[in-house]
């Protein structure tokens, strides 16, 4: 564990909302680390390794403060990554569409994917969670989208999700569907009966999609 | 752990002259003390799978195995004891007796299986209705609770002759959000502290959700099982 | 068992209407059973005992050619004893004659008995309307219709011309009414002894005559009587004499045979088909039962449970109801005199029959809902929630 994490933990345990936001954004500041990096390094790892105590109900209120305070540390970074996008330089033409499926309300991944996508040079759109199948289809009528990411948490929304794959197929073939999150993780193997295009498991394999290390273009 | 369900090339056909088949050749296993939940469109089998499970229902071909006994070569009377003993069920329209009370009911599968009831399983019945919090309703005719009181009278009930499985369908299909919270947590509280396999076939969300693992059954078959 | 026994008390109490109306239906046939029972069987004793009650049941003559028995005493004291179910054996010793009064000639039957014997058969004391017995020889009593036709009165003296030309002189000591208008025109009744020397019979009599403690055996009776006789005696009974009667009371007998099967078919369509029903709207009840691991057979046993309930429920009150409708009929249906129209019998035996019967015929009854019940599957009451 990087010492970075092992201070914001220490922050964060005490909920201190204004602390922790200073710490990323005082990283960032510096260029210390980059937005991909405080997104895998920090903040993701912050939410993954909240450890379980006897009491569920009072994990949950816990989860849910420490989320809180992950996403104002999230608004507050975006000109990071607009600054970081201006460096980068690339443009792709290409637009995504981040969103979770119904029901579906974690949706931190999703706003890290966006902003990652961002920096990458695509045109990302932030959709956000609990988004269903015709508001989806809405969104593809008045915007050509070329890829739509879906970030899911629970291995429940897996379902919802093949089903929304299907039915944005069948609306239009050539969109790229990209699948990530939790539940992929735990679901192994089986992720691939979702027919995705790609399956990611950290954001770092976002760089992927277009060439990139792997030299095969997805999008 | 071991496996206390063992489905093995599950075919169910319904009729005789217009042969609709409900399942195909369905492999599942269930592992003991776990917490499943089955999802699946109405029509897609997942109750059918769920009865013969629970041998209410007969597979047309294909084995079942619960706790290491083949059942479905069992004759009617067999059967019937295993369900006594080994699971209890728990149905959306939970199906009390009404002519009798919540405790009654709850003493039920005893009473079934073994005829009188001595004072050690009437105080479990008893700690089984304050598990679910009905100590003060016990005596009510189930007719004089309301539909949550009802579902829990019939988990009690469930519980009553420690079954190794659980199996129900829709359990809180018919219950207000608040009380599917109520339904929901004493499941789950059930599953760690008793080791109690459940089988739940369930739309609701905050159940599947929370499950050790979800089986989609579609078209008779599994088609997601994480 | 006891379980099957507590939901089958359970189901009967929950709809107590239903229930009510079952055993109601029960009861009302068990009623209609006992009542017309017993007013089959009153009215049978009560035609049996008017027509054959003060007769004698089984006679004994003589076919010989002078018609009279000889040693008579020995053979009335063997029959008293070495028969079973005999009694009141009387001798009597008959003869034709003419009787003369104003100059008219009535055709009589004088008949001599030993009227302490016969009391038994003729019960003469109670058909007694005036004057007393005879008690000395040459004393007789005349039926109500020759007095009247004749004008003989009490005190007296006839003369009475026997078939064999003798004239008798006789005392008229008493009135009888046998009811039987034949009778009380032909009969005089007369001791022994005076039929006996009017007659020339010396020592014998012209007939053994005996009632029986069950008029319906006579014919058995008789028969083992007539096979101990000697050639020349005929024991013949009164089933052999009234055959006809005997043709209309069985005939009644099968009526009222018929009325109660029917009643009790009716009674056993009924609670199939109700405690059928039932099983319908306690299939739900019937199929968690089985869910939950009760056996086909415990099942099954719920319904004849309540089949064998409403069965005793309907005996009992069937039994009060078929009671009271007898005594409201012996109450109210009745004769000018304040007699009932027809006495009611009631035999303890034949209600604890019929009762007993409407028990069984409930619980077949209940067979057909408990195979329905045992063979509900529990599936279809899960899936067709």
């Amino acid at each position: 564990m990087n010492k970075n994490l092992m201070d914001f933990l220490s922050i964060i345990e005490t909920e201190n909302r204004y602390k922790a936001l200073q710490f990323v954004l005082d990283r960032l500041e510096k260029k210390e680390l980059s937005i991909l990096e405080v997104y895998e390094e920090i903040l993701a790892p912050a939410l993954n390794l909240m450890v379980p105590s006897e009491n569920e109900n009072v994990d949950i209120w816990k989860e849910h403060v420490r989320t809180s305070i992950i996403k104002t540390i999230l608004e507050n970074a975006y000109p990071y990554v607009m600054k970081e996008k201006e460096e980068k330089g690339i443009s792709i033409s290409k637009t995504v569409a981040v969103l979770c499926p119904p029901e579906e309300y974690h949706n931190v991944g999703a706003r890290m994917v966006t902003d990652i996508l961002t920096i990458l040079g695509y045109d990302a759109i932030f959709v956000d969670s609990n988004t269903p199948l015709r508001v989806i289809e809405a969104g593809m009528d008045i915007r050509k989208i070329d890829c739509i990411a879906i970030s899911i948490s629970n291995p429940y929304h897996l379902v919802s999700t093949r089903d929304i794959i299907e039915a944005v197929r069948k609306k239009d073939a050539s969109v790229k569907i990209i699948v990530g999150g939790n539940a992929i993780k735990k679901a192994g193997s089986h992720a691939d009966l979702l027919k995705a295009d790609y399956i990611v498991t950290s954001l770092k394999e976002l760089e992927n999609l277009e060439g990139g290390t792997s030299h095969e273009t997805i999008i | 752990m071991r496996n206390v369900i063992e489905l093995k090339k599950i075919n169910k056909i319904y009729g005789s002259q217009v042969k609709t088949q409900v399942l195909f050749d369905l492999d599942l296993a269930i592992e003991e003390g776990s917490f499943n939940s089955i999802i699946g469109q109405s029509g897609s089998g997942k109750s059918t799978l769920l009865n013969i499970i629970g041998t209410l229902d007969q597979p047309t071909d294909g084995e079942v195995y619960i706790n290491g006994k083949r059942t479905d070569q069992m004759n009617k009377n067999e059967l019937a004891t295993l369900r006594n003993e080994t699971i209890g069920f728990i149905f959306q329209f939970h199906y009390l007796l009404p002519e009798f009370t919540a405790l009654e009911n709850v003493l039920m599968p005893y009473r079934i299986q073994y005829g009188k009831v001595p004072a050690d399983k009437l105080k479990r019945a008893n700690e089984l209705m304050a598990l679910v919090g009905l100590e003060k309703v016990k005596n009510n005719k189930a007719t004089n609770m309301s539909g949550g009181q009802q579902q829990r009278t019939a988990i009690a009930r469930a519980l009553m002759n420690s079954p190794k499985i659980i199996l129900a369908d829709e359990p809180t299909g018919n219950l207000d959000s608040e009380t599917t919270e109520t339904v929901y947590n004493l499941l789950r509280d059930i599953n760690k502290e008793m080791g109690t396999t459940f089988i739940i076939i369930t739309h609701d969300r905050r159940i599947a959700e929370t499950a050790d693992r979800i089986i989609e059954i579609k078209d008779g078959r599994i088609a997601l099982d994480i | 068992m006891k379980l099957s026994f507590n939901i089958a008390l359970r189901f009967l109490n929950s709809s107590k209407g239903q229930t009510f109306l079952i055993a109601l239906g029960i009861a009302i046939g068990v009623s209609v059973q006992i009542f017309i029972g017993s007013l089959i069987q009153g009215l049978q004793i009560d035609l049996v005992d008017t027509t054959i009650g003060s007769q004698p049941q089984i006679t004994i003559t003589s076919t010989s050619d002078d018609k009279l028995i000889g040693d008579y005493e020995s053979r009335l004291s063997d029959i008293s004893s070495d028969y079973e179910g005999v009694k009141h054996v009387s001798p009597s010793a008959d003869g034709p004659a003419l009787v003369t009064s104003d100059e008219e000639n009535y055709s009589i039957l004088v008949r001599g008995l030993s009227f302490e014997a016969a009391e038994g058969i003729y019960k003469t004391k109670e058909r007694l309307v005036e004057g007393s017995l005879p008690e000395n020889k040459n004393e007789v009593l005349i039926g109500t219709t020759l007095k009247d036709e004749s004008g003989i009165q009490i005190g007296d003296e006839v003369d009475v011309l026997t078939s064999s030309g003798e004239n008798q002189a006789l005392t008229v000591t008493g009135i009888f009414d046998f009811q039987v208008a034949n009778l009380n025109s032909s009969w005089v009744l007369t001791t022994l002894e005076t039929a006996q020397s009017m007659f020339s019979y010396d020592d014998r009599i012209t007939g053994i005559e005996m009632q029986v403690e069950d008029v319906f055996l006579a014919d058995t009776i008789s028969s083992d009587i007539q096979a101990d006789l000697p050639e020349d005696l005929l024991a013949e009974n009164w089933k052999d004499q009234n055959a006809s009667l005997l043709s209309g009371l069985n005939g009644q007998s099968v009526s009222s045979y018929m009325i109660q099967v029917f009643v009790m078919i009716s009674v056993l369509l009924g609670i199939a088909s109700v405690l059928a029903i039932t099983v319908v709207q306690k299939s739900r009840q019937i199929g968690i039962l089985k869910a939950m691991g009760i056996r086909d057979s415990a099942a099954s046993l719920i319904f004849v449970f309540q089949g064998l309930m409403l069965g005793i429920a309907g005996a009992i009150l069937g039994i009060l109801l078929g009671l009271g409708l007898a005594y409201v009929f012996t109450r109210f249906a009745l004769n000018p005199d304040g007699t009932p129209v027809v006495p009611l019998y009631i035999n303890p035996g034949f209600i604890a029959l019929s009762a007993g019967f409407a028990i069984v015929v409930s619980t077949l009854a209940a067979l057909i809902p408990a195979r329905k019940s045992s063979k509900l599957n529990p599936i279809e009451v899960i899936r067709n929630a």
